[in-house]
């Protein structure tokens, strides 16, 4: 069975020091305080790798929305996808229960501000790709 | 000998009819895949549309970006992300090119 990146990637960022010196929470739906940022994270998308056996190697695709809290506005959108960006591509040298990961690469990094808020909050959506396989 | 690099290399291939076919040949690939993939009847607004050097796909809708991207209230569908995956092709996501 292939592993669940997408909860393996949301508790990899949790404890990520840099993550956790901004404050900011790793969900995967909008929470329902809003104050401070939070990282969305959501898969969009897991195919198989074209150099691997099926089921056996798969590229995730994972999409990060990095969104500043109530008064960070853009910096703090910004400083946080980097911040997460950064986490991110060290998590081939970590261990993850019950998966090896084997290679973060980034295909998108768009400044998206999020105007479904009365008040349309800075944001930051990152594309992900991991690629990971069975431990 | 001497090798010299030809300018607008990448513009002349661009326009050439092989090249073109190929770009069309994909770009129907992706558009039909997006539409499968898009929520609802939102398919129904995949295009394609072309330039002298690019063939493009997406939506003549105003709220694609929140049917590919999502929002508060939306899910991010990625209809044409996940439809470029789909057909096989790599994806890199950047700005229109200005020539």
């Amino acid at each position: 069975m292939i592993p669940d990146v997408e909860k393996l990637t949301a508790d990899y960022l949790r404890t990520a020091p840099g993550i956790e010196a901004l404050g900011a929470r790793v969900v995967g739906k909008t929470p329902e305080k809003l104050s401070t940022p939070w990282i969305k994270l959501v898969q969009i998308d897991a195919t198989n790798a074209a150099v691997s056996p099926p089921e056996r190697l798969i590229e995730f695709a994972l999409q990060l929305d990095c969104y500043a809290g109530s008064s960070g506005g853009q910096p703090e959108a910004t400083l946080l996808a980097r911040t997460a960006r950064a986490a991110l591509v060290s998590m081939p040298d970590a261990s993850h229960d019950g998966a090896v990961v084997t290679s973060v690469r980034f295909s998108g990094m768009i400044r998206l501000p999020d105007a479904d808020f009365e008040k349309a909050r800075e944001r930051v959506v990152l594309d992900v790709s991991v690629w990971a396989r069975p431990a | 000998m001497i090798f010299k690099p030809s300018k607008g290399f990448a513009g002349k291939m661009a326009k050439d009819a092989g090249t073109r076919g190929v770009l069309e040949v994909h770009a129907a690939a992706v558009a039909e895949a997006a539409r499968q993939n898009a929520p609802g009847d939102q398919g129904r607004t995949v295009t394609i549309a072309r330039d002298r050097e690019t063939v493009s796909v997406g939506f003549a809708s105003s709220i694609g970006h929140l049917i590919e991207w999502g929002s508060k209230n939306n899910p991010a569908y990625a209809p044409l992300r996940r439809a470029v995956r789909a057909a096989g092709l790599r994806l890199v996501e950047q700005g229109k090119k200005k020539n």
